[in-house]
């Protein structure tokens, strides 16, 4: 469905210059900065995938969507949904894709809800029962017939969101782009949305690249991510193969009554990937390879010197083996 | 092409329902252009208690260049007013969503906006014409019919079309919002006979910039000055060929256009 | 006092450091505004070759030269747009945080537009003053500056900046409470534009609307410093009332502002922005 190949977008900026003497130096001429905003990236998301695409800010994510939603050009590489050149294709396209920027809205704003739905209707060329269906089924799951009547612009951000949401849903686009769609949702309009883009997907074969922060997105919704960082992809694979591979990662918490000195590192002589600790007033943050250590270990380690009031022991979550992914610079 | 034109009703009506919503807004858009109409007609009038004449050209005459300015502006103003904000659209990252549609992206920013306050330029621009015309002694004929709305139409594509090339600068300069109002208030001479400026300004305002055709010429013709045949394929052949570079240049801009950062 | 600048500064330089950013744009406003008073110039000059007297209203045709060009001057002086911030900030949604911010809104925008006024005159007003003195050689403007006219025009562009100043707060808070920014703006423009002598000299109205215009501040952000600058006023006294007469505006305007800022606080806490 979406296949992009060596795909590279170097952005030009010009550099402002720096207090007075450094403005007028570049009024008369700006030196210009290449920034190399995606660097040679290449995948294949096969149609029905829910795909998601995660890294830092800056790192490229809302680049790459851009490109496959047709805003931006690359500077070389190949990026193909559907059989249609994004750029060149423009409207072809555009009746293939849905998108969601978290920041922005593609409502009307000072029209009432309904109206964004009556025009987009027409705009896609939605059918009156295709229409009546849809509008039912957002109504069902996203609850939208609340503000419906309401002008956008007096909508709060969860509710906004939904619409938007609905919105890129309403012509039943073969690619759902999402960037950032949770992002200041509180935590019932975050499920709502997951709920909605899985339903989506199971009963249209909707794909979707979702790109978020957050990692419970990812966890209810994705089999396989994609991590990108300063531009290039550093890790592409199914969420089970990195829970798998990192699946020898444990957390411990330990709750403490009084401020204790412990000493792992002297102690246990581990590297840091091995043996990872971290202090937040009371609590004690253990993050351990347990083929190198054991958990009884460490828990008679901080108990011996210390009093414990509490103890939780979990898996990593993704969220630590991305990071640690983050740290290693690529996955291995 | 039908579903274009559905679209566009759709956006009319909303916009008239909000209007009669914001009375006070719709109001003071009233009030602002009764304001600037009589500033220009005050001019006018302040400055024919001095004199006769200007280059042969009397207070009424200027009357019917004014109101000849009036019309094309109205028309040019009450359905591509939303040409003003691109350059805000492209600032604050709202382009894009244009872009996502499966629509001309044009006529996806023009259509959304329909200015009725469009409507009091064209009302005072065919009153005062309703109002002048006796006094000038003018006649008409059959082919008038056809020939005064073709000028009038070619006026109004021509403003649109700056409009255009100057909007589109903003693909490379962002704010060009000030360089469209500067070129648009260029117009603001051809209130006044040509032959006032100086035959390098007269050319620009002839073949450059040719706002001559929207309010000069159609008033000249009118007065007899030129004949009908000549004026009109001068004005439309000068509208289609404002408007092709105008949106040539757009879709130039469109095709090398960055969208801004988040 | 330091810490005051300290705080607001920022805002000036931030200010002209935008302008300077968008150097395309700069320079061809520039090229413009000087279009436009070439152009003017041809508008009087057809006026008076038609006209039968040398003087019109007080004005010769070198005079109307002189005042064209002083109105651009002056203009650019006392150039700001802190309703145009307003509405920004509005559209925006930023004017919730800058209400809670701890730094007076009102002295933000007086910051943001010194910061023009700065640009204005770098770009704008020192070219235009160069042009006055090369005309000044050939031509004779009719205009003597003795040193109570410099230092009374100086006094005149300062009240006649913050009069404008506030003329475009007060316009930027009304445009807060009706929503419809373009009207407004159109509104304040066309009545700026007959009042403040822009279109024409306001000795060119007939006495019962020279009287209304003597109503209205915009008189007092144009058309009093021009004609200090001028000699237009016969006397020193006349020079010292004009300019009494102005602070009188700062203080109505003041008092206006603060009337419309409480309104606009009010409808932002009951409406939630």
């Amino acid at each position: 469905m979406i296949e992009a190949k060596n795909l590279s977008k170097t952005f030009i900026k010009y550099e402002k210059g720096v207090g007075l003497k450094g403005m007028l130096k570049t009024f008369f001429k700006a030196k210009k900065v290449e920034k190399k905003a995606v660097d040679n990236i290449s995948f294949r998301i096969d149609k029905g995938e829910i795909v998601g695409y995660i890294g830092a800010n800056g790192a490229g994510k809302s680049t790459t969507i851009k490109m496959l939603a047709g805003i931006l050009t690359p500077s070389s590489g190949e990026v193909i949904v559907d059989g249609n050149n994004p750029k060149k294709d423009r409207i072809k396209n555009a009746y293939n894709i849905g998108v969601v920027f978290g920041q922005r809205t593609q409502l009307w704003w000072d029209l009432p809800l309904i109206e964004t739905y009556g025009i987009l209707k027409e705009i896609y060329n939605v059918s009156d029962q295709d229409y009546k269906e849809r509008m039912a089924f957002f109504n069902e799951v996203l609850d939208i017939d609340s503000f419906i009547k309401s002008p956008v612009r007096t909508l709060s951000l969860g509710q906004r969101m939904r619409a938007d949401i609905a919105a890129s849903l309403l012509h039943n686009p073969k690619v759902l782009f999402l960037d950032e769609p949770t992002v200041g949702l509180d935590v019932v309009a975050k499920q709502k949305m997951r709920d909605a883009i899985k339903l989506m997907n199971q009963k249209f074969q909707t794909t979707v690249i979702l790109t978020t922060h957050d990692l419970d997105d990812i966890e209810e919704l994705c089999k396989r991510i994609m991590i990108i960082d300063e531009g290039t992809i550093i890790y592409d694979g199914s969420i089970d193969k990195i829970k798998k591979d990192f699946g020898f990662m444990r957390q411990v918490e330990f709750e403490i009554k009084e401020d204790v000195t412990l000493d792992f590192k002297e102690k246990y002589k581990l590297s840091e990937e091995d043996l990872k600790v971290s202090r937040e007033l009371n609590k004690i943050s253990v993050q351990f390879n347990k083929n190198k250590i054991s958990v009884s270990e460490i828990t008679h380690y901080v108990m011996k010197h210390a009093f414990v009031t509490d103890i939780n022991i979990s898996e990593t979550s993704i969220e630590d083996i991305v990071r640690n992914i983050y740290e290693k610079g690529h996955y291995a | 092409m039908k579903r274009h034109l559905t679209i566009y009703k759709y956006f009319v009506s909303q916009h008239l329902k909000r209007l009669i919503e914001y009375r006070v807004d719709f109001l003071i858009g009233i009030l602002s252009f009764v304001f600037i109409q009589v500033s220009g007609l005050l001019f006018l009038y302040l400055i024919f208690q001095h004199i006769n004449a200007i280059n042969g050209w009397t207070y009424e005459e200027l009357i019917l260049i004014y109101a000849m300015f009036q019309i094309p502006r109205g028309i040019d103003h009450l359905l591509t007013d939303n040409i003003w904000l691109i350059p805000r659209y492209i600032i604050r990252g709202e382009f894009d969503k244009y872009l996502l549609k499966p629509l001309n992206v044009l006529y996806s920013i023009v259509s959304e906006r329909f200015q009725i306050e469009a409507f009091g330029e064209l009302i005072v621009g065919v009153g005062l014409l309703i109002y002048i015309v006796p006094q000038l002694s003018i006649t008409f004929a059959l082919y008038d019919l056809i020939v005064i709305p073709l000028l009038i139409i070619s006026g109004a594509v021509i403003y649109t079309s700056i409009k255009l090339l100057t909007a589109t600068l903003a693909f490379w300069i962002k704010n060009s919002s000030s360089i469209m109002v500067i070129f648009y208030d260029i117009a603001d001479f051809t209130k006044q006979p040509l032959s006032i400026y100086p035959k390098a300004f007269q050319f620009v305002l002839r073949n450059v910039i040719p706002f001559a055709f929207t309010s000069y010429f159609p008033s000249a013709y009118l007065l007899g000055l030129y004949d009908p045949l000549t004026i009109t394929i001068q004005a439309l052949v000068v509208a289609l060929v404002s408007m092709f570079v105008a949106y040539r240049f757009w879709k130039y801009g469109l095709k090398t256009y960055e969208s801004a950062g988040n | 006092m330091h810490s005051f600048f300290k705080k607001y500064l920022p805002f000036s330089k931030a200010q002209m450091q935008e302008f300077v950013n968008y150097r395309a744009h700069a320079i061809v406003w520039v090229l413009m505004e000087f279009m436009f008073l070439v152009l003017q110039y041809f508008i009087w000059k057809a006026i008076y070759d038609n006209s039968p007297n040398e003087i019109i209203n007080g004005y010769s045709f070198l005079g109307m030269i002189t005042y064209v060009l002083l109105v651009r001057v002056v203009s650019s002086l006392t150039f700001v747009m802190p309703s145009e911030y307003i509405s920004d900030d509005i559209r925006s949604g930023a004017i919730a945080m800058n209400l809670i911010k701890p730094i007076n809104y009102r002295t933000q925008l007086f910051f943001k537009s010194l910061g023009d006024i700065v640009n204005s005159i770098v770009f704008f007003v020192i070219p235009l003053v160069v042009t006055l003195i090369i005309v000044a050689f050939f031509v004779d403007l009719e205009v003597t500056l003795t040193l109570p006219v410099i230092l009374a025009f100086i006094c005149s562009i300062i009240f006649a900046f913050t009069i404008r100043f506030f003329i475009g707060y007060i316009f930027g808070l009304i445009i807060f409470l009706t929503i419809n920014s373009f009207g407004i703006f159109q509104l304040r423009r066309a009545i700026e534009g007959i009042f403040s002598g822009v279109i024409i000299p306001l000795h060119f109205f007939p006495e019962w609307l020279y009287q209304i215009a003597l109503f209205l501040p915009f008189m007092q952000g144009l058309y009093v410093p021009v004609r200090i600058f001028m000699g237009n006023y016969e006397t020193n006294t006349d020079i010292l009332n004009a300019l009494l007469f102005q602070l009188m505006w700062i203080g109505i305007l003041y008092v206006i502002a603060i009337f419309f800022w409480k309104k606009a606080v009010h409808r932002l806490v009951v409406l939630g922005g």
